[in-house]
């Protein structure tokens, strides 16, 4: 816990914080969304990021998600709810460094069976994790019913991470892992 | 081209001090989210549409007025099926429709829209400036401030890249825009790839960069004789406190 907040007093670290947080937030306009049902249901290929940066980069890549989906609500959606879009996001990028630090230790990252089912798991605690809280302040302000927000944010975030995560993890760990940005304990 | 909404004028709205127009924003969202007569909302949308007007920001309106529509018409159709009543007006199978369904998602329906119009009139009042001060003029660290400055400044470097990464695939024939769900989520990866190596690139050398300007997270920034809270900021913060004191007490009513 104390990592959330140290994270604040590096330079280094807070240069990740922006960068993760622009990433997201940018991907989110080129990248369309998948329309599954249009104007309900859609897919964003951004919703890896979240979860990739949160295993790598630790609590500043937290950060970034949470500051990366504020500012993507300054493209027109900013209402309450972008209060719990930040705590959400914040989630949904933490909890998988959490669980991925809690099973895989000093081990090398070659994303085998193992290291696959762990990043699943870490991707279907984040997304349950992330869809409630969103859920539950949309509903609080009575923007969407819970029940229809929490499967969609769910399924969202869930699939893409899931899918997208895998491949990326594999092709791209042992690239960023040289540029030493990578989380370290204190 | 710029993703923003903000435009420099010279208004009322956008001459108020940013901590002001944080505030209002926070106590139109509570005006929004109080109300609870459709007649009220209807009002509330129609004097934040005359702001609009009277901040010459029509521009955001035009730009977001489709996806408002399209977001309060969902709203009101996903209401009506899932409002959960005591008396039942119609049902058939699994679709059941009660009583006070259709005012209620009417009422959920434009309470949706006017918190998205009031966020969209402070995007529009507001410059990323304005924000970043107003966390410093809150008491909020400079290190917080400075990375919600720099995060905005370069998520249009960003999309940009990531625009100009896009066109470049689609040349080679990767078309995320086409096949099944699965083949369309994997085609993005050669997408995503080289704007995250890009970013990380970035990260390395702006820390570089900020720290040879003596950059440090604990640095204070002085904003002293930038912003004057005058008294027609005292007005509209004690105009708003009053009209959502009225929303919060016709609520409870």
């Amino acid at each position: 816990m104390k990592g959330i907040f140290s994270v604040w007093g590096k330079t280094r670290q807070i240069v990740l914080i922006a960068v993760t947080a622009a990433i997201y937030a940018g991907a989110l306009i080129p990248f369309k969304a998948i329309q599954i049902v249009p104007g309900l249901t859609e897919l964003r290929p951004a919703s890896v990021f979240p979860v990739i940066f949160g295993i790598m980069f630790g609590p500043a890549a937290a950060w970034g998600a949470a500051i990366g989906n504020l500012i993507a609500d300054f493209f027109g959606m900013l209402s309450p709810a972008s209060a719990f879009g930040f705590l959400g996001n914040f989630l949904y990028a933490y909890i998988p460094f959490l669980i991925w630090n809690a099973f895989i230790k000093n081990e090398e990252v070659v994303m085998n069976l193992r290291q696959c089912a762990v990043f699943i798991f870490a991707c279907l605690a984040a997304s349950a994790v992330c869809a409630l809280t969103v859920a539950s302040g949309a509903a609080l302000f009575k923007l969407a019913p819970f029940k229809v927000l929490l499967v969609i944010i769910f399924i969202n975030n869930s699939l893409m991470s899931m899918v997208l995560g895998i491949i990326l993890m594999k092709l791209l760990y042992k690239r960023l892992e040289k540029s030493g940005l990578f989380y370290e304990r204190p | 081209m710029s993703y923003f909404f903000y435009k420099k004028q010279d208004t009322f709205l956008h001459r108020l001090d940013p901590r002001t127009k944080i505030v209002s924003l926070l106590l139109l969202f509570t005006i929004a989210a109080a109300t609870r007569e459709i007649y009220i909302q209807i009002v509330f949308m129609l004097s934040l549409i005359a702001l609009f007007f009277a901040s010459r920001s029509t521009g955001s309106l035009r730009r977001m007025g489709t996806l408002f529509g399209t977001i309060a018409f969902m709203t009101f159709i996903l209401w009506l099926f899932f409002y959960d009543g005591r008396v039942k007006m119609f049902s058939a199978g699994p679709v059941v429709i009660y009583k006070g369904a259709f005012y209620f998602s009417a009422l959920f329906a434009l309470r949706f829209v006017n918190l998205l119009l009031s966020g969209l009139l402070f995007l529009s009042v507001a410059s990323i400036e304005d924000f970043s001060d107003s966390l410093v003029l809150f008491g909020v660290p400079y290190g917080v401030a400075f990375t919600f400055s720099l995060s905005f400044r370069l998520v249009t470097v960003f999309a940009t890249a990531g625009s100009a990464i896009v066109e470049a695939q689609k040349v080679r024939g990767n078309d995320p825009d086409r096949g099944g769900i699965l083949s369309r989520i994997r085609s993005y990866v050669p997408l995503l790839i080289p704007l995250i190596i890009n970013g990380i690139k970035k990260a390395e050398i702006l820390t570089l960069a900020l720290e040879s300007k003596g950059f440090s997270p604990g640095n204070k920034i002085n904003l002293k004789g930038k912003y004057k809270f005058t008294a027609y900021d005292a007005l509209v913060i004690c105009a708003m406190f009053a009209l959502s004191a009225a929303a919060i007490a016709a609520a409870l009513a």
